[in-house]
């Protein structure tokens, strides 16, 4: 066998690997995070649609979640052909409330979200309203927030979120 | 020469393989018994930092320091001769993180020389077949409790992997391809309060190439290694439906430096960045720094 013949091709495929490798490398091509930040939720009046139910749900941030701080989330439901988002009157579904967050990439979700109807100074709970804690995203990237209506723990209706997480 | 490309066998491939654990299947060779040796057993210690992340479509995105995480990965290795030819091998992580410490997916297999070294050869190799099994011990990012900031410790699934090892040496040069395939069985996962999620973690594989340069009459060896690893997506059902995740690529680069203190004992540190080289895709990149210590008996 050639010795300096097969030396030379297997450098010059080492070579080739190499060049093919720092072209698509991450450390030349790459964007810096900017500040810790998640895409705003969206601002129709129905971001949230249960054709089912006729119902809609906004969801909003009290909290943010931030690097290793949990967030808070607040969801609430309310008619589709009479309610507002901001306004009201909103409707508490007969259903159970889950929210899931949900990584559809990477095919992970993140720690469990709780949720408990909302309740006010008094301690009465808040019609149609539901409050979220514990939201974390276990890494930064493109995220769907699920907000389901479960009965006898099966999902009867559900509606998402595309959210950006930075 | 041989003495030190056995050395540094165990630890090269260790600190590649726990840089992705949240994202799918990021496997680790076996500990492998090369040369006059009956018994070996090892001690890594990694210290591993996530840096970016590389979505599916798009360009990777460095995170800012405060956002990076890190986690240290102690992993006790061993094989042993069961026959001339046969060896066994297991490996055992133990992850450690800001908030707790785990345990990772314990490792066991079989490594079978199917191309021993009885006499010198120009061009034939030393070749190694192994098989090993991975168990679900650590934590997956299946399994975190509600609230939790952990990084996950271990894939989440039953997984076997299937791979060859071969090996050359000539003057002060070695040389070493590792190819391997694995797949993991299909679970269902449901953490408290959570429905139930059934994911099938598909096929995966790579290809670790290395080369290593030894100074004449020295004890050291001065080692680097690629190795492109490539995953299939996942396919998860839910009360949502079926999904499937995109497929997962990275590449790991590695500088390797180890030294032999005699016959016996030898050292090996290794640095595994996974931003030099690409592409890379849907997966979390780290860069990794190793230092192991390892003991052998000769047969």
């Amino acid at each position: 066998m050639n010795t300096p013949r097969l030396s030379f091709g297997i450098l010059t495929l080492g070579a080739c690997l190499f060049l093919a490798g720092c072209l698509s490398s991450p450390l030349l091509n790459h964007a810096d995070a900017a500040g810790s930040s998640i895409s705003a939720l969206t601002n129709t009046d129905c971001p949230l649609v249960y054709p089912k139910h006729n119902l809609c749900a906004d969801l909003t941030w009290i909290k943010m979640p931030q690097d290793n701080d949990k967030g808070e989330l607040l969801v609430r439901f309310y008619d589709k052909d009479h309610g507002k988002k901001d306004t009201g009157p909103y409707l508490t579904p007969q259903e159970a409330v889950n929210v899931k967050l949900w990584m559809p990439s990477m095919g992970h979700g993140s720690s469990p979200v709780k949720v408990a109807q909302d309740k006010d100074a008094q301690g009465q709970l808040i019609d149609g309203t539901f409050r979220g804690t514990e939201v974390y995203f276990v890494m930064p990237g493109a995220w769907e927030i699920w907000v389901q209506l479960k009965q006898d723990r099966k999902v009867v209706e559900e509606a998402k979120l595309d959210i950006s997480v930075e | 020469m041989f003495l030190k490309i056995a050395f540094v066998l165990s630890i090269g491939f260790q600190s590649a393989a726990y840089a992705a654990s949240c994202c799918g299947g990021s496997s680790a060779a076996p500990s492998v018994l090369v040369g006059d040796y009956a018994q070996q057993m090892s001690l890594a210690v990694s210290r591993s930092t996530v840096i970016g992340d590389a979505p599916a479509e798009g360009i990777p995105v460095f995170r800012r320091p405060d956002q990076r995480t890190d986690s240290t990965t102690s992993t006790l290795t061993g094989a042993t001769l069961i026959t001339d030819r046969v060896q066994i091998s297991a490996a055992i992580p133990w992850t450690a993180q800001k908030t707790a410490s785990e345990l990772g997916d314990v490792r066991a297999g079989v490594n079978y020389e199917i191309l021993p070294e009885w006499s010198y050869s120009e061009w034939i190799p030393n070749g190694f077949v192994f098989v090993q099994y991975s168990s679900p011990t650590g934590r997956s990012v299946y399994e975190l409790p509600s609230g939790s900031t952990r990084v996950s410790t271990g894939s989440g699934f039953h997984k076997a992997t299937l791979g060859s090892l071969w090996l050359k040496t000539k003057g002060n040069w070695d040389f070493l391809v590792l190819p391997e395939i694995h797949s993991g069985l299909a679970r269902t996962f449901q953490p408290e309060g959570t429905d139930p999620l059934r994911v099938s973690p598909g096929w995966g594989t790579s290809l670790s190439m290395g080369t290593g340069f030894s100074p004449s009459r020295s004890n050291w060896r001065f080692g680097m290694r690629l190795q492109p690893n490539w995953n299939f997506g996942k396919t998860i059902e839910s009360t949502s439906g079926t999904t499937h995740s995109a497929a997962e690529k990275y590449w790991d680069t590695a500088l390797e430096i180890s030294y032999l203190v005699n016959a016996h004992w030898g050292i090996t540190t290794a640095y595994t960045d996974q931003t030099l080289m690409g592409p890379a895709s849907n997966t979390t990149l780290s860069r990794t720094v190793s230092l192991s210590l390892q003991t052998k008996w000769f047969r």
